[in-house]
């Protein structure tokens, strides 16, 4: 019987011995999963060189760095307090990168589906944020309205928002666009930035 | 121990335990609201009327009027409060819910009133309207300012730009500030539309009634 006891004690030891050796290196860390694009970039987290897809790193900030020739380098720096993902997309750059990409259609799949993610999630922030896009276009014989990028809001950097761009040749179909987009819309024209293209200011170039 | 001091014991911790479940409970009824004055206003808690959809109240029912900074104990439930200034200054006036946490009321800063505003404006037109045509003499050839109001306390000054051709040029909407004793146009260009995304420093009831006239 004491034989026993002494075998089954030595095996909890010994798995308690496999599971500290192997976890010992992730005590008080937290996972940092790297969701990068292309994926034979060449990844440092705080310097160091990263070969795997995810690291267990110690709670606070940390530096993120991705390259590979032929295209844009990103760099991001996390704050990491439970798991994380850190996804970046390095855009082609010149001729080096489109061919690349050309070698490399899975570098290419990887960085659609990383790009279309991002533009379906900007998209359901946009559609709860403004509720009136789906009525966008208003277009008529005289004037049209559009959905557009934000020129000179001041939006904080990756915040997404919109502004309408109004496109229309003389001042009574400019205001007549406002009053549309007061209607169909059913906005304070206020509240969002717009964009009068073919409008000419004045007081801006001084031409009259 | 005999049977009639068990009695006793046990009949003194039932009312001990009554007593205190009663004092939590009237406890629990009330909220401490803090104000901060703001001199020379005047908050005002209006009681609950009975209708909590409503934002109607009753002048009648003043739970209670400060103009210093205070705390009180007030009865959980939906209020109305008001701050109020001399006769220069427009009452604000909002409900509130008082519940579980306390609550700090701040005295907003009271923007005059129309005729105030308007008193002020005549006084200052001239100076505000060579602002503008001092900083566009030839664009002002042009244009006229129309509908010029000031708003809040008489810092703010909001027109339209009225082009003397309307098939040639757009209506433009331009803002000024006073600071400092001097007018300043904030809104460089006068444009169109003032969004509020473009010009955040502005306040947003400025920019919307700007824009709708």
């Amino acid at each position: 019987m004491g034989r026993i006891y002494r075998i089954v004690i030595i095996v909890i030891i010994a798995m308690l011995a496999v599971f500290v050796m192997f976890n010992a290196g992730r005590i008080g860390k937290v996972k940092l999963v790297l969701t990068i694009a292309p994926r034979a970039a060449q990844v440092t987290v705080d310097g160091k060189a990263i070969s795997s897809t995810s690291i267990y790193v110690k709670k606070g900030k940390h530096t993120v760095n991705a390259s590979l020739s032929g295209f844009q380098s990103a760099s991001r720096t996390v704050e990491v307090q439970k798991e994380t993902t850190v996804t970046m997309a390095l855009p082609p750059q010149g001729q080096a990168g489109t061919e690349y990409l050309l070698n490399h259609p899975d570098a290419q799949r990887q960085l659609q589906a990383i790009g279309d993610a991002g533009a379906t999630k900007t998209g359901e922030i946009l559609a709860r944020k403004y509720p009136y896009l789906d009525q966008l276009p208003i277009l008529t014989s005289n004037f049209t309205v559009y959905q557009a990028a934000p020129v000179r809001s001041k939006v904080a950097p990756g915040d997404a928002d919109i502004a309408l761009r109004v496109t229309a040749y003389s001042p009574i179909d400019r205001a007549r666009a406002v009053d549309r987009i007061r209607e169909d819309l059913g906005i304070d024209p206020s509240t969002v930035e717009i964009i009068f293209a073919q409008a000419p200011n004045i007081f801006v170039t001084g031409d009259d | 121990m005999t049977r009639r001091r068990i009695i006793f014991i046990t009949g003194f911790l039932l009312v001990l335990l009554l007593g205190y479940l009663a004092f939590r409970s009237y406890r629990d009824m009330y909220q401490t609201v803090t104000v901060t004055a703001r001199k020379p206003f005047t908050l005002t808690l209006y009681a609950p009327s009975g209708d909590h959809e409503s934002t109607a109240y009753d002048k009648s029912k003043v739970f209670f009027v400060t103009s210093e900074s205070d705390k009180f104990r007030v009865k959980k439930g939906v209020y109305t409060y008001a701050v109020s200034g001399n006769s220069d200054y427009q009452e604000v006036s909002q409900q509130i819910n008082i519940d579980k946490k306390p609550v700090h009321l701040a005295m907003p800063q009271l923007d005059y009133t129309q005729a105030k505003l308007a008193s002020l404006l005549s006084e200052q037109k001239a100076e505000i309207e060579s602002v503008i045509t001092d900083a566009y003499p030839s664009q002002m050839q042009l244009f006229s300012i129309q509908g010029g109001k000031l708003y809040g306390q008489g810092e703010w000054y909001g027109a339209k730009l009225v082009p003397n051709d309307p098939r040639a040029y757009d209506t433009l909407r331009i803002v000024l500030k006073k600071e400092n004793g001097r007018w300043s146009i904030v809104t460089q260009p006068p444009e169109i539309i003032l969004s509020r995304p473009i010009y955040p420093q502005i306040p947003a009831s400025i920019l919307s009634d700007l824009d709708n006239f």
